[in-house]
């Protein structure tokens, strides 16, 4: 397994390039960029004394080089900065406050969606040429083009409004939470760890339209995707010669399904991108206290280093991601590590 | 002419009326059909969409098809219109998105290099970035405007137009025929504007129409999370962002049709790039 | 003994672009520890014939008519179940290309436990991989091999891989679909010697299917000659190859190129016929130097002469 390590180191390494870039890319729109990002954010309304403490306490009237040096440099000793409005928290620990809320809805969310597209996509692939195939290729493009806050105020309209069976906004019951501390923020996993089943239960009943809602928009790209590497596999002479030693179906689709679903693996990296855009708007739809709507609140405050931090946090979490993903492709598919 | 001359070929060799299929069709008729009505916007409805009518939230009805939102706006009227800002907003946010990424793809693919590593590198970082979060966070320096919106969501898909031309200008530069014409002294403008870019024409068709579905969403999320056109211009996206609280009080048309139109708008041209590569790519073998 | 006997057997895809009669009323007799060549120019229908024996065939062939009559019992009448239990077990195949059919996520010994246990579901795991360790170490693969991806082989060793799970349940056929056409010249040679010393070993039949036949002729017992979807020519290999007498057997012998140079070789002229449309009566009329006028309004019947069988106007 030397081989790997080297594998995982090199692919490692291969993560900073792109890391500085995207720290980089960040830097440019906010503060090179023509317009004044302050002053487009408070407006122009604003009094010319506040835009100028504002700008002076986010260190933008620094010459730009020594800015992006400074920004460089706290972000590599995990200094995000200080929020301008809150207290002048740290920034980090404003986006740890709202991280598990994002990840426990991306989580399931993602679940969802890799549930309805395998199925759905497995179906497809087996049938493929048939009106069962020809449907759920309907549906990946339908479910592709909802918008997720239209489909999420449906769910809202129909379960929360007038069934009445759900509720339609936040992560969990305030009155619940009185005495009680979470521990990793995961609320569902947390009422486990404190004994509190009351607790997972209500934040799995918060979590169902989000998810949901997340879920099925996000489903129909690994319909298509698995439908087609399904397809591709059913294909190769492999399958065939399975068949031909006998193996039963269900064995033979084993190995199929196997083949089939490394490519869809190496897309969940690009896939966890537009996972996080799917999470800002199904946040924004559901009230839900994650990293979008946290964000979308500092713009309207107009607290600029929490914006950045934001940002650089997003740049670097889908560069792990992507990484780990690449690392687990490693782990899965021996052809990799030669 | 040149130019001209070799994609009008590849177009008639490609036979897209010819050999159209139902989804191909049907893409064409929403698309075609929403671009209509809302060019027809002003017989069809007596109403601005930027006026009150002086009855507010009133249901669908026939007079209000689609109802009146919180300031008495006509919703069918707004839809209409809807449909021109989404569409303007998208179709040239696209465009500049491809008139920025074909040539820098051409470019990077065809001569290779440093600099070719270099764009590409940035590129993929791009790629990799939560679309939305970059279009927000270059919308929210900008402050909100239709240009403003038009830039942020242009930046967000050159990426798409690098990658897909890049790696087609690469294949093609390694044909049998052109690397032949190269032996024989074509110089590289003319194998580029002869060979490379017809070529690259199918895939870029297949690319904007599924782009453009992409964009669509991209521009309603943006305005629903309020960084697109300002108020009260119609838009869907902020029509759904206006209409969400009172939608939870029951005013459901508020809502629902906007983000139908979204979605249909969307499915359309999404069918449009689904019909067309089936139609340049016809792998699937009939069976049975 | 007869082992295997197709009678009449007639398979069609169905395409677009048409009906393509790849197998058109062919039979073929198969003793036990015989190997039997299958030769034909690409196209002719070979790998046709073979996977419908096994029914393995893609979803727009169609076994039209016709039996496949295996040790007594027709293979087309069994159930898809009853099928299986032949598959591997009874008769098993080796297919063209090593490279891609074994499962790359798979170990290679695993691939080998499953068919035993999916057979035999009562040995024990620990047995059945004992069973393939031998199986491996019969065909030449080191037995310390058993944990290895197929991409850690060699072309050469995935066939012998193949081979051994094609043997390792002892079946009474086994069909080889172009086994070495994927090798170089040497490892040809080996797997073929490691399939000769599997008839001899074991008293398997093999159904050799190859373009080739020189190499045919070099190993089998007997051949058959296909043509555009017809069987033209069956007997012992030394009289096919000694003495053709069908015109295309003939001059699939004069393309063989000789080591010696001693003759000149002869390409048969024009190319085989698209199977969609096939030409009327002999199908291999529009390419045949002794073409008669009677060639190509009706089908030759299938003649015996001299032990053999020949589908040809010459011999009637
Ligand atoms: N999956 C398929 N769909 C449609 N037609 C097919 C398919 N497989 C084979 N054919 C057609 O059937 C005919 C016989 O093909 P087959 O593969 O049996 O020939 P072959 O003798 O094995 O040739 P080769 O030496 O190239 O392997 C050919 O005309 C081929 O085009
Ligand atoms: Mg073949």
């Amino acid at each position: 397994m030397a081989s790997l390590r080297t594998y995982v180191i090199v692919r490692t390494l291969m993560t900073i390039p792109i890391v500085l870039i995207l720290l980089t890319l960040v830097f440019i729109i906010l503060r090179v960029m023509p317009g004044d990002p302050i002053t487009s954010m408070v407006g122009m309304k604003a009094p010319p004394e506040y835009i100028e403490m504002l700008k002076e306490k986010a260190g933008l009237n620094k010459p730009l080089i020594i800015q992006y040096l400074d920004y460089l440099f706290g972000i590599l000793r995990g200094d995000f900065g200080r929020s301008l409005i809150w207290g002048e928290r740290p920034v980090l620990y404003e986006i740890f406050d709202h991280l598990p809320a994002t990840i426990e809805l991306t989580i399931f969310g993602f679940a969802v969606s890799v549930i309805i597209g395998l199925i759905t996509g497995t179906i497809a692939g087996v049938r493929s040429g048939t009106k069962t195939d020809n449907a759920l290729r309907i549906y990946s493009i339908l479910a592709y083009a909802t918008f997720i806050p239209w489909l999420g105020m449906m769910f809202q309209l129909i379960f929360g409004v007038y069934l009445k069976l759900l509720p339609i906004s936040g992560r969990i019951e305030p009155s619940l939470t009185i005495d009680w501390k979470p521990v990793t923020g995961l609320y569902v996993l947390d009422g486990i760890l404190t004994g509190r089943l009351d607790i997972t239960i209500d934040a799995l009943k918060h979590l169902i339209l989000p998810s949901i809602t997340l879920g099925i928009v996000l489903s129909g790209a690994y319909t298509r995707l698995v439908r087609a590497n399904i397809i591709e596999v059913l294909g190769q002479d492999f399958v065939r010669a399975a068949k031909a030693r006998g193996l039963s179906e269900i064995k033979v689709l084993r190995h199929v399904l196997k083949n089939a679903f490394i490519p869809v693996l190496t897309m969940m990296g690009l896939q966890f991108a537009i996972l996080l855009t799917g999470a800002v708007l199904t946040e924004t739809t559901f009230s839900w206290p994650g990293m979008g709507t946290f964000l979308l609140e500092r713009i309207k405050y107009v607290d600029y280093t929490t914006i950045q931090g934001t940002i650089v946090f997003f740049a670097l979490f889908v560069s792990i991601v992507n990484l780990v993903v690449d690392i687990l492709y490693a782990l899965i598919d021996p052809r990799i590590r030669y | 002419m040149n130019i001209v001359n070799a994609i009008l070929e590849k177009l008639k060799t490609m036979g897209l009326l010819r050999n159209s299929n139902a989804l191909f069709k049907a893409g064409i008729i929403i698309v075609a059909g929403i671009i209509i009505l809302s060019a027809l916007a002003p017989l069809l409805t007596p109403y601005s969409p930027i006026v009150g009518t002086g009855d507010e939230l009133a249901p669908p009805s026939l007079k209000h098809p689609m109802g009146t939102n919180n300031l008495g706006y006509d919703m069918f009227s707004r839809v209409l219109y809807g449909a021109r800002t989404v569409l303007t907003v998208v179709v040239s946010a696209t465009l500049l998105s491809m008139a920025i990424g074909v040539p820098l793809g051409l470019i990077s693919g065809y001569y290779g290099g440093k600099v070719d590593r270099a764009i590409s590198i940035v590129m993929d970082s791009m790629y990799a970035f939560p679309s939305l979060i970059l279009a927000l966070a270059i919308a929210a320096v900008l402050g909100a405007s239709l240009i403003n919106a038009i830039i942020a969501i242009a930046v967000v898909y050159v990426p798409t137009y690098f990658r897909m031309v890049r790696g087609q200008t690469l294949s093609i530069k390694s044909l049998l025929y052109v690397e032949a014409a190269r032996a024989l002294g074509a110089s590289d403008s003319r194998i580029i504007t002869r060979y490379v870019f017809p070529n690259l024409l199918p895939t870029v068709l297949v690319v904007f129409s599924m782009n453009i579905a992409d964009a669509i969403l991209t521009e309603a999320g943006l305005s629903f999370l309020g960084f697109s056109v300002p108020p009260p211009t119609p838009d869907w996206g902020a029509d759904l962002r206006v209409g969400h609280s009172f939608m939870l009080a029951g005013y459901w048309w508020l809502v629902a049709f906007p983000g139908l139109m979204i979605m249909l708008l969307a499915t359309g041209f999404a069918l449009i790039g689904e019909g067309l590569s089936d139609i340049l790519n016809p792998r699937r073998e009939a069976v049975g | 003994m007869t082992l295997l006997k197709i009678n009449n057997l007639k398979v069609y895809y169905y395409t677009r672009r048409g009906i393509v009669k790849a197998v058109d009323n062919v039979s073929l007799a198969m003793n036990k520890g015989e190997m039997v060549g299958l030769v034909g120019e690409s196209g002719s229908g070979k790998s046709t014939l073979g996977l419908s024996i096994i029914r393995v065939l893609p979803p727009q062939a169609k076994i039209i008519s016709g039996s496949v009559i295996f040790n007594g019992t027709d293979l087309l009448k069994l159930s898809e179940r009853e099928m299986r239990k032949i598959r591997g077990k009874e008769i098993s195949m080796v297919f063209q290309d090593p490279l891609t059919s074994l499962d790359p996520l798979q170990k290679i010994g695993d691939q080998i436990v499953e068919t035993i246990l999916e057979h035999e579901p009562n040995i024990s795991k620990q047995e059945a991989y004992n069973m393939a360790k031998k199986a491996l170490q019969e065909v030449g693969i080191p037995p310390d091999r058993i944990g290895n991806y197929p991409h850690q082989l060699s072309g050469g060793q995935r066939q012998r891989v193949m081979i051994a799970l094609a043997m390792v349940l002892k079946p009474k056929l086994i069909i080889a679909d172009e086994p070495t056409t994927a090798l170089d010249v040497i490892v040809q040679d080996r797997i073929m010697e490691l399939l000769s010393a599997l008839k001899k070993e074991y008293g398997m039949s093999i159904l050799f299917i190859t373009h080739d036949l020189a190499l045919a002729a070099e190993r089998s017992d007997k051949i058959a000659v296909m043509y555009a979807g017809h069987l033209y020519e069956y007997g012992s290999s030394t009289d096919v190859v000694n003495k053709p007498l069908h015109p295309y057997t003939e001059g699939l012998i004069e393309s063989i190129p000789d080591v010696f140079m001693r003759k000149e070789i002869k390409e048969i002229p024009g190319q085989p016929p698209d199977l969609t449309k096939p030409p009327s009566g002999c199908r291999f009329h529009p390419r045949c130097p002794y073409r008669m006028p009677k060639c190509s309004r009706e089908e030759p019947p299938i003649l015996q002469v001299n032990g053999r069988l020949v589908k040809c106007w010459l011999y009637s």
